[in-house]
């Protein structure tokens, strides 16, 4: 067939048939959309939540594969993945806060339980392995669990979606993606810098500490927390950090409440990383006053009750870093806002004690590949 | 699950490639018809076919885009930056197995001081710089 010929007889149908068969096109296009185009577009945000959905399974079977890898050294049981897999399915049950009276000491409570028959747990698995690799796994295995979550959870709402074919739940699902993503990301970052026990962002609290106890006689004082007394300028300071080179976050709230009870403090300065706002800048210092801790909860509420107890005045700087830089090897700039923050914690001693007075300095964060 | 999302997925790019073609065609159409004076086909055709090259496009752009990346992780160098407390000198190398801030490094080259780790950090990544 000649395409010229083609081509004359499709331009000589005059305007009325080509009229009528883009006519006919519109309206089944319009009649489509009425019918299935709700149906299309959930079908696309079903693919994109899908294709979410296979990253942060990746990146869950990628962290469960570092675990094994790193406890097949010490262990090389045919049962290791089953052990591993039931560890990665670990939960916690928060108690009720029906009554929230006394929930903090609940939560205390379990934690502690929880922490203690998972450090078992690991022991058993690994009994060879050295104090310090323990809490690096124990960290590891936190991050695969956290990672496994997030797959089940966002999985949940996939099949769901899938199931009820419900525009507002996928819609949902979607819609949270990008951010679940980046905490996701931020976790699988995770996996090198606890695997290979390099310190990460969230450690500038402890760093900033264990630049003030360096070389200072350092002693125990509550679980996985250490503490030294170090001179500045006529004041007694006492530094209080995580235990390490292991990844711990120690106790500080226990600490800081033994120290009060035992002697007279006169200010406690508390030094820890905080999560940036979009645009600022990695490293950047802050100043404030209360208790910068984060977590769950429990250490914050015992350093406010024990300061405002013994009416301490707490005062706080923070070194900013997003989430992705919390959980991954430390960046240069952090170390830029160590210094800084050092600056800072010395400018603030001066002008807000006097030369004989006492001060708790806290350094708060895990200080996995952090000495002291 | 990836069995499924890759027909689905040949299926969809089959569909919009053969209507980008379609498209293209039209807007040839659109060329030939403007030149044999048929002004108002031209301008159907023309229509037609943009509106299908654009949808076409759109769609294969966001399914090509959504295929499985490669790795997110970060991809970066770890350097452990070590100092002698004694004379001073300063010295960086990769992060090796054992090392920790202010833990005690390898010996100084000049005086044989063992040197003090200050620093393990690390080098920007490709996801970072992008």
């Amino acid at each position: 067939m000649n395409p010229e010929i083609v081509l004359q007889q499709i331009l000589s149908s005059e305007g009325d048939r080509l009229g009528f068969i883009f006519q006919a096109i519109f309206i089944a296009l319009f009649l489509f959309s009425i019918f299935y185009g709700q149906r299309l577009q959930v079908w696309m945000m079903l693919k994109n939540v899908e294709v979410g959905l296979n990253r942060i399974k990746r990146m869950r079977d990628n962290a469960r594969q570092t675990i094994l890898d790193l406890l097949r050294r010490f262990n090389d049981d045919p049962s290791l993945e089953n052990a591993i897999d039931r560890l990665l399915e670990y939960f916690w049950i928060p108690p009720t806060s029906i009554d929230p009276f006394g929930i903090v000491g609940k939560i205390d409570h379990i934690l502690n339980v929880r922490e203690r028959r998972f450090r078992w747990e690991l022991k058993s698995i690994a009994p060879n392995v050295d104090d310090n690799r323990l809490r690096n796994i124990e960290n590891l295995i936190e991050v695969g669990i956290s990672l496994d979550q997030i797959y089940r959870v966002m999985r949940h709402y996939y099949l769901l979606g899938k199931k009820t074919m419900s525009l507002f739940l996928i819609y949902q699902a979607e819609a949270l993606m990008p951010t679940v993503l980046q905490e996701a990301e931020a976790l699988a970052d995770a996996i090198k810098a606890f695997s290979t026990g390099q310190p990460i962002g969230d450690g500038v609290g402890s760093l900033v500490a264990a630049r003030f106890m360096y070389g200072a006689e350092k002693k125990l004082i509550s679980e996985d927390t250490v503490m030294a007394e170090v001179e500045f300028e006529g004041r007694k300071l006492i530094v209080v950090k995580a235990l390490g080179p292991g990844g711990n976050v120690g106790k500080p709230g226990e600490a800081i409440e033994k120290i009060l009870e035992g002697r007279r403090i006169d200010a406690i300065i508390m030094v820890d990383a905080a999560l940036k706002l979009e645009g600022e800048e990695v490293g950047e210092v802050a100043e404030g006053v209360g208790a910068a801790i984060g977590g769950i909860g429990v250490d914050k509420f015992k350093i406010e009750e024990a300061a405002k107890k013994f009416n301490v005045p707490l005062y706080a700087i923070v070194v900013k870093e997003s989430m992705s830089d919390a959980l991954s090897t430390m960046k240069w700039d952090i170390y830029v806002g160590v210094e800084k923050a050092i600056n800072r914690i010395k400018r603030l001693i001066r002008e807000k004690t006097n030369i004989g007075d006492t001060l708790i300095l806290v350094g708060v964060g895990n200080t996995i590949g952090i000495g002291q | 699950m990836s069995v499924k999302n890759s027909i689905g997925f040949i299926i969809v790019f089959l569909l919009m490639a053969a209507l980008a073609a379609c498209s293209i065609f039209f807007l040839l159409l659109a060329v030939n018809a403007y030149n044999q004076g048929f002004k108002e086909t031209a301008l159907y055709y023309s229509m037609a076919g943009l509106m299908g090259l654009i949808m076409s496009m759109y769609t294969l752009t966001r399914i090509v885009r959504r295929r499985p990346s490669t790795s997110t992780a970060l991809n970066y160098e770890v350097q452990t930056l070590l100092r002698c407390l004694k004379c001073g000198f300063s010295n960086t190398r990769g992060f090796t197995d054992g090392d920790y801030v202010l833990g005690i490094g390898d010996k100084c080259p000049h005086c044989s001081t063992p040197m003090v780790i200050l620093a393990i950090y690390r080098t920007s990544s490709k996801r970072e710089k992008q």
